[in-house]
């Protein structure tokens, strides 16, 4: 049985304080647990920090590793920039899309894996690249790519 | 800080070390374009349009965020300047809906004058049309995207004025827009419906939510018998819309709305003195029941309930302090519910007939007509609300002349006014109408200052206090005040309103009465007012207001002719049965 979001909230104000400052902490701490952030912790944090649920919506909006939606159990984000790109990233998503079924922002229907597409991440000279949860990929093949694929829970 | 040395274009001068490249360029009478800077924000300096240069940098420096230092050397219109200038300007316009014709803004926008200064006659940006994208639809406020610029001017005063934050930055880089919490719009947030983002929009993104087209049908159909009610702050702003200098033009400006054909012309100063009755009555009475009574259920400080922005904010924010909110409905809402009753009958009119206009320096007003329980005399008590702007934009249509009309008087029976009345236009304005009625029905005697002038409750500070002690002895019925220091406070602009109301709320403060108005300024700087407003501005509008305060005959609210027929002929007494049915209201607790 998981935490409630306010629960969660709660425990995170005690680990990162209350300012401004503790916004990304906590929303991070949510993130982690539940895979998105849901409303009512949204709400939670912004009175615990005394800022308007605008706020903190609009810091959640800011970074593509939030979610305010339920995402599958994992996240492939596979690079979109231009280095990935020149080294073959639109066949690796042509690929995936193919595989699992859905297109770029979607999650699949028994919520394995939520794909997305992510700016630059740093890796360049191993283009193309993609990350799953926090594991980056490099060198991908279509290949090696469905093979990685397969291997998630 | 001391003085230091700058050379700006090529002229040397002494500055204050610290000031702003903009600040000292200004001080020296160099005109620096600007968008996201905004005299009374915080800065931001994200629209990069003040770039300037700095002999020595190796970049542009933004002007309104670089503190000068000594023996700086600032060009302002270099050929780098100029070429950086034009650059930022024509990506901002590449990514704007231009099409100005159609605009709310047009011949009144920042980006559009920047656009005409700099002469930008082609621009190599502009790769398509930006197709409008009405994003937000509330009862007062609209915001159509397509022409944002993003300078956050709007998000820095919802919540460095207003503290009221429901408008943020959302998403990022290309798709970055300004929108509310979950995008649920204005209407499904604690939004006050203020319209101070509206006043500082450099662009049109963000304007009111117009009736002029239902009023111009209200007017044009002979059954109805449509009646305008003008708010205060419109006689000193009108002018401003119209593009004259600001002035106080109550009789232009009522010449000017009955050549619109409205059937009667009335003011909405006859009910802001009818509420000074019943709240100076109200607030009596509640001082009794504590004072006297000692009965714990009556709330102190009382706090005034004419601005219909801070109303929604206290309903959101405070929401166990309603009860020391005023019964009393608003001057426009007592207008409306008198106008389809008092009036009507007055009148010999069909009270279904008659069609009740306002005419607001408030996008709130906007909202608080639409209010469910806004129904008193059986009908819509007010039917449509217009913007100072939205009347300017009626007159011009009009073809009529303003500043070369004769001055005309209001029609009769709720047309009357005082100076107190007018004063309800700006911050303070009811507090010393208030005081100079309530003081003379407790103590029968005039209120002790030099000309009926209430000076510890005028002028632009944030919050303002004042003590009166009243004298030892009192009119009859009312000895039980004799001697009582009566203590108030007034604040405008949200943000000074909720650091009172914090302090009320923690029972750091023994205020008895207290004046709040949503905007800074009071509604001379309304959401509905002329476009810009700032510090310069309101104070010319202030001026205007108590010059007008001081010529009129009658400057006390209990004076009014009408407002005493009102009371022999309709209403009996104040705060009596007909009081309470169309006047007072109650209130709602919001999440």
């Amino acid at each position: 049985m998981s935490r409630k979001p306010e629960d969660i909230v709660s425990a995170a104000v005690v680990k990162h304080g209350s300012g401004r400052e503790a916004v990304i902490g906590i929303l991070t701490d949510v993130n982690r647990e539940l895979g998105y952030i849901p409303e009512e912790a949204i709400k939670a944090i912004a009175k615990a920090v005394d800022v308007s649920n605008a706020e903190i919506y609009s810091v959640i909006s800011f970074y593509s590793f939030f979610s305010i939606e339920p995402r599958g159990r994992n996240i492939v984000r596979l690079c979109n920039t231009i280095s990935c790109e020149m080294n073959g990233s639109s066949d690796i998503l042509d690929a995936i899309e193919k595989e699992l079924g859905i297109k770029a922002g979607e999650t699949t229907a028994d919520d394995r894996i939520t794909l997305e597409t992510t700016s630059c991440i740093g890796l360049c000279d191993e283009s193309p690249a993609m990350l799953v949860n926090d594991t980056p990929h490099t060198r991908l093949t279509p290949e090696e790519t469905r093979r990685i694929l397969a291997g998630l829970e | 800080m001391p003085n230091v040395s700058v050379t700006i274009n090529g002229v040397t001068t002494s500055v204050r070390e610290g000031v702003t490249i903009l600040d000292s360029c200004k001080t020296a009478g160099v005109e620096i374009p600007t968008l996201c800077y905004h005299p009374d924000l915080s800065l931001a300096g994200n629209c990069r349009m003040c770039l300037v240069e700095v002999e020595g940098w190796k970049t542009l420096a933004i002007a309104c965020v670089t503190p000068v230092t000594p023996n700086m050397v600032i060009n302002t219109h270099s050929k780098k300047v100029r070429h950086a200038r034009r650059t930022v300007l024509k990506l901002l316009l590449a990514a704007h809906n231009v099409n100005c014709p159609e605009c709310e803004r047009n011949k009144n926008c920042e980006l559009q004058e920047l656009a005409e200064k700099h002469n930008i006659t082609f621009n190599e940006f502009q790769t398509s049309p930006k197709p409008s994208s009405l994003e937000e639809v509330s009862p007062g406020i609209m915001r159509d995207n397509s022409r944002c610029i993003m300078c956050t001017r709007c998000v820095r005063t919802c919540e460095e004025l207003q503290s009221v934050a429901v408008i943020k930055p959302v998403g990022r880089s290309a798709s970055i827009n300004i929108s509310t919490f979950m995008d649920e719009g204005l209407d499904n947030v604690p939004c006050t419906q203020c319209g101070q983002c509206i006043n500082r929009c450099p662009t049109g993104a963000l304007f009111e939510t117009s009736e002029v087209k239902q009023v111009w049908e209200a007017i044009e159909d002979t059954e109805k018998f449509v009646v305008v009610q003008t708010a205060p702050a419109i006689r000193v702003g009108i002018a401003e819309a119209l593009g004259l200098p600001t002035d106080r033009t109550t009789g232009k400006m009522v010449a000017a709305i009955r050549g619109l054909g409205f059937d009667r012309v009335l003011d909405t100063d006859f009910t802001a003195d009818l509420t000074i009755i019943e709240e100076g009555h109200e607030l009596i009475s509640r001082l009794k029941k504590v004072l006297v009574d000692g009965d714990s259920d009556t709330a102190l400080p009382m706090t005034t309930s004419c601005s219909p922005g801070w109303i929604k904010f206290i309903e959101h924010k405070y929401p166990d302090l309603l009860p020391n909110v005023s019964t009393c409905k608003s001057p426009q809402q007592m207008f409306g519910a008198l106008s389809k009753t008092y009036l009507a009958n007055k009148e010999d009119v069909d009270p279904s007939k008659v069609i009740c206009v306002s005419i607001m320096p408030c996008t709130a007003k906007k909202y608080e007509k639409d209010r469910p329980e806004m129904r008193d005399s059986g009908y819509k008590d007010v039917d449509y609300v217009l913007t100072t702007r939205e009347l300017a934009r009626m007159i011009k249509e009009a073809g009529i002349d303003f500043d070369n009309l004769r001055d005309e008087k209001y029609d009769k029976w709720m047309g009357d006014s005082t100076g107190a009345a007018v004063i309800f236009g700006a911050t303070g304005g009811v507090m010393e109408a208030a005081l100079r009625t309530a003081y003379e029905v407790v103590t029968g005697q005039e209120i002790p200052f030099e000309g009926l002038n209430v000076a510890p409750v005028r002028g632009m500070e944030g919050i303002k206090d004042a003590a009166i002690t009243m004298p030892d002895k009192m009119a009859s019925g009312f000895e039980f005040l004799a001697g009582v220091t009566l203590k108030v406070a007034v604040a405008h602009g949200l943000a000074n309103a909720k650091e009172l109301m914090d302090k009320v709320h923690a029972g750091e403060v023994d205020y008895h009465f207290i004046e709040i108005m949503a905007c800074p300024g009071g509604c001379l700087g309304g959401g509905g007012q002329p476009i810009p407003t700032n510090p310069t501005v309101r104070k010319k509008r202030s001026d205007a207001i108590y010059e007008e305060d001081a010529v009129l005959h009658f400057r006390k609210s209990h004076a009014n002719p009408e407002v005493q027929l009102l009371y022999a002929e309709f209403l009996k007494e104040p705060l009596g049965h007909k009081s309470h049915e169309l006047l007072h209201t109650h209130y709602t607790k919001r999440d």
